[in-house]
């Protein structure tokens, strides 16, 4: 095993624990919500990224299916994003904040591991695709909490 | 232009489509199962393209993912947000288990027929009914899934 294997299996066990700690003893729906609707989002624009050459993953956790880290972005961002939206305030610079912490954690993994390559990307662009998903992530989040009331007559038969 | 894009493009049309018979009402329901279902099928998809049990010889965003982009991130959830949102609830165990039926069984001869006849989909160590029976768990994962999700809102039985 590579010592990048290593560091993945660090990254689950390290992520397992925040997510128990943090999402799960706070709001355990609303975490998996969030966290489903961020990998939507990061799944579909990861598609284009990685087609036109932006970013690469020399290893990976399925080397033959697929070729965007897996766990990085299926996983570890994902929860970053669900943190954000579990325990936020209600202002910019939080949100700009958190995106620069999910955006070092990419360039440190780019920089030290072989589990993230940047091609065509760099440090900014990779801060202003991450803002552009949290927006639209933080967004459809609200839709759906805002409209709390719906569900109850969903339930009844029609 | 092959006659497989045309089917993904007919595919896409198809969804989007069906999309729109969801009621406004059941909207958060057909969310939360879309994402449940996506979240499933996604990784599932991988794994099994992994150890060499399927095949998508054509395919969108061919060097990204090996995986089926159309059927699993979009056709396969959108159809079972609409199983989900349709459920008969109120109904009798025998027509609950027919409705289990129709929708996988309709889902696989789908399937089946793309796989005869198409470069779309590649069996390699894969039954029918292999898919006709994943078809169904995902299915009955994905409503269990959502009755817990509401559980807290829930007024009559899902």
């Amino acid at each position: 095993m590579q010592k990048d294997h290593y560091i993945l299996i660090t990254l689950w066990i390290i992520g397992t624990l925040v997510f128990i700690a943090f999402v799960w003893r706070k709001d355990l729906r609303k975490g998996i919500l969030t966290m489903m609707i961020f990998q939507t989002f990061i799944w579909l624009f990861n598609m284009f990224l990685y087609q036109y050459g932006f970013e690469s993953a020399p290893v990976r956790e399925l080397p033959k299916a697929h070729e965007f880290p897996l766990t990085i972005d299926y996983f570890f961002h994902p929860l970053l994003f669900s943190l954000f939206y579990l325990y936020k305030r209600l202002k910019i610079v939080y949100l700009l904040v958190w995106v620069t912490v999910a955006t070092a954690f990419d360039v440190i993994i780019e920089k030290y591991t072989d589990l993230l390559q940047f091609g065509k990307m760099t440090w900014y662009l990779d801060w202003l695709y991450l803002v552009g998903i949290y927006v639209i992530a933080l967004i459809c989040c609200n839709l759906f909490y805002k409209n709390n009331s719906l569900p109850q007559e969903s339930w009844k038969s029609p | 232009m092959r006659i497989e894009y045309w089917i993904i493009l007919f595919v896409y049309i198809l969804t989007t489509a069906l999309i729109f018979i969801i009621p406004k009402r059941k909207f958060r329901l057909a969310v939360v199962a879309f994402l449940f279902k996506q979240f499933i099928t996604s990784i599932v998809g991988l794994v099994v393209v992994q150890w060499g049990l399927l095949e998508y010889p054509i395919r969108l965003f061919p060097t990204v993912s090996r995986g089926s982009f159309t059927y699993e991130f979009f056709a396969f959830p959108v159809s079972c947000a609409i199983f989900t949102v349709f459920y008969p609830n109120q109904r009798s165990i025998w027509v609950k288990l027919g409705y289990y039926f129709t929708f996988t069984t309709v889902l696989t001869i789908g399937e089946v027929l793309i796989e005869k006849y198409t470069e779309l989909i590649k069996y390699i160590h894969w039954e029918w009914y292999t898919s006709w029976f994943t078809i169904l768990i995902t299915f009955w994962m994905t409503r269990e899934f959502c009755r817990w999700f509401f559980k807290k809102e829930e007024i009559g039985r899902l």
